[in-house]
């Protein structure tokens, strides 16, 4: 929005942008003042968009940029209902990145009305199984961790405990002084952030070259990945002309 | 000097936005607007370039929503009274900035710009652009492939094959049918990759597909040529790496060329500075703005400080300035990497199209500036489509590549976060009750076939990697948000409808005619089994 635009606008609607952006006091505000500070938050909104997309994110989004900053609702007033839960007991995982996952989940009513009768509040978890190949042997004992859930959650983001590793969780309720597995997610595979064999060669080959202020003796991966994702070139070579 | 061979790869796309039962829809001015300020005028580039006898290669990922949209009549319709309205506020801006040189003669620009978009569209391409496509390609210009049917984020779907199998398949048959050949090129949606997804792809005869650098950077072997040749994965599929270096010199604003001062800004626009009485057909009802594509100044200023005008002849010796400089750093470039392999590098370099013309207004003239240079430069940098690299190179290093996409740090992120976690449990729903829907209706015909082939499209559609993109960024999240409920809705109403044995014929032609890609759909594609 421009400041032309937002002077065109009743005060009204100044008053709730600024609501929206979570302006402090800005039923005080004068209106000049107010259309100064929107303006403000608007170019901070954007620069935190610029800072958190990458390149190519930011370049995307433009095609859909059609409003400048204006909040537009759909001009289909439609309402799609939608269910909140398909009266199943499952969950699934979801891979984000390679040491973050989504589970989500749900239960079907009748596990539901089961777990109200039977279980104490609080008895309800996650068990997080790392496993180091899909068909486990009979004597293996997988790595676990529980994350404690309540009755009314439904989704979880879940913090990887290592990459290049297969997990798989289980929707667990404790009840009677016993595990009772509700639902099994599938397996994902979580993917590898070591280099193996890291070198200059390496990184000129995957176009990630010129680092000639940095070392990397170190070769520590997540400092290979911010690279990859910021400064992975550096602009001498343009300007070098 | 070093050969090397440089890949130009465009990502044409855009979600499928179709509402009939408006006059005038937002969200269509998306299609529009690429229409009027990308694909014309890079197919202008690319007619002058083979009128004038320049060899160059272009591998373009036209997909199927935008095929779609690009070939209905409807949409074709609505796009003849775009170009009509920017005509009309062409006339009337020219009259208001008589007085002012510098921006009447930016106002004649754009008028002689929407003319001439007008002229093409209807009289040289009977408002069909892709004829214009199918006919470089045929010439040898530029090859076209196909990418997921609705452009969904396939990582999301490796544990449905069927899912993957429905997008991949109803894009190649949707490709064929539109363009007369079957593709062998295939763009991943966003580069998202995960082992898994070129299975479906080699089982849809697709020869080569593009990743990104995390992809090889992390294979379960260390990339002998890392993103500069091919891998060959599972079932001898050729995976091409995106180089990093050409695409942030093209893609980033702040360090990119894109950004410098002496090209248009992309954001202002004098949609949002003039007033509503003066502005017309441009806006929509209740007087939403959008874009007018009538932008006066130059990448200038901050929203508060003044900005200079936008001088088009500066613009033009930057472009010179700036493919110059791009083929200085690609021969470079070039150079140091053939010291570490033995054979001529492939340099991937991918874009969004949009970024050229629609965002990036000088993008087209800077494409047709390079490729020109490249063809006097004695041919050191060879401009090559990847079917060409690989009959000449079919020997390539077997690789299991990695999952990543070219989203914020090479992965999935972006499509699954807070603001759009929502729509997955949804989405896998629909995919498991239309893998059900399948086997209890194995043999349809009639009525309830056409109801399981509608139900097989709302599927696809929930699944457009553009929805949970747009609830991300947060432009248009109400326009996503309601998209994703009505394809949910849809398929819901009809895997009810069919289980009550009963099919509401109104109902059902109504959807029918309002989401009515993938005319050869047959739902049976969510038949498959792992």
């Amino acid at each position: 929005m421009t400041k032309d635009r937002l002077q065109s606008l009743p005060l009204s609607s100044l008053k709730e942008i600024a609501r929206k952006k979570g302006i402090s006091d800005y039923q005080n505000l004068h209106r000049e003042k107010l259309i100064d500070i929107v303006i403000e938050a608007l170019e901070e909104d954007r620069n935190e968009r610029i800072i958190l997309n990458n390149m190519a994110i930011r370049g995307e989004e433009k095609k859909y940029d059609i409003f400048r900053d204006e909040e537009i609702e759909s001009q289909d007033t439609r309402e799609y209902e939608i269910p909140s839960s398909y009266n199943e007991t499952k969950i699934h995982l979801m891979m984000i990145d390679p040491l973050l996952a989504y589970a989500y989940w749900e239960m079907s009513d009748k596990d539901r009305a089961s777990y109200n009768e039977t279980a104490k509040p609080g008895k309800l978890f996650l068990r997080v199984h790392e496993i180091s190949c899909i068909v486990c042997e009979e004597n293996d004992l997988p790595d676990f961790f529980d994350i404690p859930v309540r009755i009314d959650d439904n989704s979880w983001y879940i913090n990887l405990p290592s990459n290049n590793s297969k997990y798989y969780i289980d929707l667990i309720q404790f009840m009677y002084g016993e595990e009772k597995i509700l639902t099994t997610s599938n397996i994902i595979s979580s993917p590898s952030r070591t280099i193996e064999n890291i070198d200059e060669d390496l990184l000129l080959l995957t176009g990630i070259y010129d680092f000639k202020d940095d070392s990397f003796d170190d070769k520590i991966p997540q400092r290979i990945i911010s690279m990859l994702s910021d400064k992975y070139l550096n602009e001498k070579d343009m300007k070098e002309e | 000097m070093q050969k090397g061979y440089l890949l130009f790869v465009l990502n044409a796309h855009l979600p499928f936005v179709r509402h009939p039962a408006y006059e005038r829809f937002v969200e269509e001015s998306w299609l529009n607007e690429a229409v009027s300020e990308t694909y014309l005028p890079l197919l202008r580039v690319f007619n002058r370039l083979d009128s004038d006898n320049i060899p160059y290669c272009i591998t373009m990922a036209i997909s199927p929503t935008l095929a779609s949209m690009l070939t209905d009549e409807l949409l074709q319709e609505r796009c003849v009274k775009y170009l009509e309205n920017r005509i009309e506020l062409g006339i009337k801006e020219v009259e208001r900035t008589s007085f002012d040189p510098v921006f009447n003669k930016l106002a004649k620009m754009y008028l002689e710009n929407y003319r001439t978009a007008y002229k093409e569209y209807v009289e040289l391409y009977r408002c069909n652009i892709l004829k214009g496509f199918r006919e470089l390609e045929k010439k040898g210009r530029i090859v076209i492939m196909t990418t997921a049917a609705t452009h969904s984020f396939l990582p999301f779907y490796t544990d449905y094959p069927n899912a993957l199998e429905a997008q991949v398949q109803t894009a190649v048959i949707s490709h064929s049918r539109i363009f007369g050949k079957e593709p062998t090129g295939f763009w991943l949606p966003e580069l998202g990759y995960a082992p898994g997804v070129e299975k479906t792809l080699k089982a849809n005869n697709i020869k080569y597909f593009f990743s990104s650098v995390h992809s090889f950077l992390f294979a379960s072997e260390k990339p002998e040529y890392g993103v500069y040749a091919p891998a060959s994965c599972c079932g001898g599929i050729a995976a091409f790496g995106r180089d990093l270096s050409t695409s942030r010199a093209l893609w980033s604003y702040d360090e990119g060329y894109p950004g410098n001062h002496a090209y248009r800004e992309f954001y202002r626009d004098i949609s949002f500075d003039m007033p509503e009485d003066y502005l017309g057909p441009i806006l929509y009802e209740e007087g939403i703005r959008v874009n007018s594509g009538f932008k006066y100044y130059a990448n200038t200023g901050k929203p508060k400080e003044e900005k200079k005008p936008y001088l088009p002849e500066e613009a033009s010796v930057k472009v010179s300035e700036h493919a110059d400089n791009f083929i200085y750093n690609l021969k470079k470039q070039i150079k140091k990497i053939s010291s570490q392999i033995d054979r001529p590098p492939v340099i991937v370099c991918p874009c969004d199209a949009q970024v050229f013309g629609h965002w990036w207004y000088e993008g087209p003239q800077f494409l047709e500036k390079v490729i020109r240079n490249i063809y006097k430069d004695e041919m050191d940098i060879i401009p090559v489509s990847a079917d060409s690299y690989l009959e000449q190179y079919p020997d390539n290093q077997k690789l299991t590549l990695s999952f990543s996409s070219w989203g914020n740090n090479g992965y999935a992120g972006v499509w699954l976060n807070g603001s759009n976690d929502w729509i997955y449990r949804h989405i896998h729903s629909l995919i498991e009750k239309m893998g059900e829907l399948v086997k209890r209706f194995p043999d349809e015909k009639g009525l309830k076939e056409r109801a399981l082939n509608q139900a097989a499209r709302e599927v696809l559609l929930s699944q457009a990697s553009d929805w949970p993109f747009i609830m991300k960024t947060g432009i248009a999240e109400p326009y996503a948000v309601k998209r994703v409920k009505e394809h949910i809705h849809n398929f819901l109403v009809i895997y009810d409808n069919l289980c009550r044995n009963t099919v509401d014929t109104e109902w059902l032609t109504n959807i029918e005619k309002k989401n009515n890609l993938f005319p050869d759909i047959d739902y049976r594609i969510f038949g498959l089994q792992e």
